[in-house]
């Protein structure tokens, strides 16, 4: 009888692990919430299934850019963003983010990148599926800026890096100028 | 109905697009140009307002509607823009100079501030150029920003005090 | 302070052009539903007591104010997946410079 137990609460187990068929929930901690209060500058997303899709619908299928989006995001569960940017070091500690990190453990989750330089401490995680990423999981821990990026979903790593420099918006890159103007011939020339 | 009486005797309302563009341009266009600091990305940016205005005229129903609506989605547009940039460049070329006849220190004067403002955070830069460039009350800006009243005069107060401060520091008599 | 302001930030003109490339690219997007033009004051009246009563009747205003808020959620949910896309796109280039700079 102890063994069918064991067995039945075994198979519970792995049916209720994260990475199954159905979405998983993840919980941002108070503590990281309320740095928006410390934050000169923040930024807070969530997006559940339903706003991606009435998202995707008013995403243009014409333009290039939004096109390939609106693809990306019909394959999506959810998004939750968080950057803060703070005026001075020290408003949050690398351990305000432990309750995330907890909700991204073996064997479904795996980190895939561990970086630390220069007081920063970057971190991605990846979820697989049947042999198909499932989730992505950004932490990135600066002194005087914290960004947490939650996607669940079939994602393409590939794509989603290539978005970092569309919508007008620079490459990450140090050099980096604006992006040239759409048909601007303006006459004003910079100094 | 007393409402609706009065906006269909307001003489005939022009929101056709070609005219809103060249009515509003100007607008749109400065509000992106002195956040950012840069005047392609303003330019990119004015150019995608009035798309979007484009696919929403039908929403829009009446003249204030429009300017309302405009001033509402460049300054989130902006917002948005300026979270996104990795890097922050503040480039003096940007802002075309006054006319010639105004005395040099008045000159140094504005483009210094327009520098100064440039260098504001967020929240509050964007609060200064719609209270100094749009002429909006506190109320008004709160609309336009979606943000309390209080937080948006507590964000005008401290900007023209950091500002104050720092013009004081290059012109110590200003 | 205030009259330095207003001057620092007056309004400028965007570029020469600025009107007719947007209308370009405007022309290139799905024209929005035209509205019929109010000829006058009185037929102005005589058509806004008409569409009040209809409008009144089917409950219509409702359903254009519920159609307007769904359009601004969706603008907004379209805003808010554009910026976390990006967000996420820009730190996956930062993360994987520096990796392939420690690489080097």
């Amino acid at each position: 009888m102890k063994k069918i137990a064991v067995a039945v609460a075994g198979a519970l187990f792995v049916t209720l692990m994260p990475g199954a068929a159905f979405a998983q929930t993840f919980t941002i901690p108070d503590r990281i919430e309320k740095l928006s209060a410390r934050a000169g500058e923040s930024t807070n997303i969530t997006l559940d299934g339903a706003l991606l899709q009435l998202a995707s619908q008013f995403l243009s299928g014409k333009d290039g850019d939004e096109r390939a989006v609106k693809e990306l995001v019909s394959k999506l569960k959810s998004v939750h963003v968080r950057t803060f940017e703070f005026d001075k070091d020290g408003e949050y500690a690398d351990s305000d983010l432990d309750p995330i990190r907890s909700q991204l453990k073996a064997p479904a989750w795996s980190r895939v990148v561990e970086s630390r330089e220069n007081g920063e401490h970057t971190q991605i995680f990846v979820k697989q599926d049947k042999g198909a990423l499932a989730g992505l999981v950004i932490l990135s821990a600066e002194r005087r800026e914290l960004s947490i990026v939650i996607i669940d979903g079939a994602i393409d790593l590939k794509q989603i890096s290539k978005l970092g420099g569309s919508f007008g918006i620079p490459k990450d890159l140090p050099n980096a100028g604006t992006p040239p103007p759409k048909e601007s011939t303006g006459k004003d020339s910079p100094e | 109905m007393g409402t609706a009486l009065a906006a269909a005797l307001e003489p005939e309302i022009a929101l056709d697009f070609e005219a809103l563009v060249h009515r509003h341009q100007a607008m749109v266009f400065s509000i992106a140009l002195h956040f950012l600091h840069d005047r392609s990305a303003a330019e990119e940016l004015a150019q995608d307002v009035f798309l979007q205005l484009h696919r929403h005229l039908d929403a829009l129903q009446s003249a204030d509607h429009v300017t309302f609506w405009l001033r509402r989605v460049t300054t989130h547009r902006c917002i948005d823009y300026s979270r996104r940039r990795r890097f922050r460049f503040l480039r003096l070329d940007g802002v075309p100079e006054p006319a010639a006849d105004a005395a040099v220190s008045d000159l140094l004067l504005s483009r210094r501030l327009r520098t100064l403002v440039g260098e504001l955070p967020a929240p509050a830069r964007m609060a200064v150029v719609l209270r100094y460039q749009e002429d909006l009350t506190p109320e008004e800006i709160a609309r336009v920003l979606d943000r309390p009243v209080a937080t948006v005069k507590s964000q005008l107060q401290r900007a023209l005090k950091a500002l104050r401060e720092k013009l004081g520091k290059m012109v110590p008599h200003a | 302070m205030h009259d330095e302001l207003r001057d620092a930030l007056r309004r400028v003109e965007p570029p020469a052009g600025f009107a007719e490339r947007v209308l370009r690219r405007a022309a290139r997007q799905p024209a929005p539903p035209s509205r019929p033009p109010v000829a006058s004051a009185t037929q102005a009246v005589s058509r806004l007591a008409i569409a009040a009563t209809v409008v009144a009747a089917i409950g219509g205003g409702l359903w254009y104010r519920a159609d307007e808020r769904r359009k601004q959620e969706g603008e907004e949910a379209r805003r808010q997946v554009l910026l976390s896309l990006s967000i996420a796109g820009s730190k996956l280039q930062s993360i994987e410079m520096k990796v392939n700079r420690r690489e080097r």
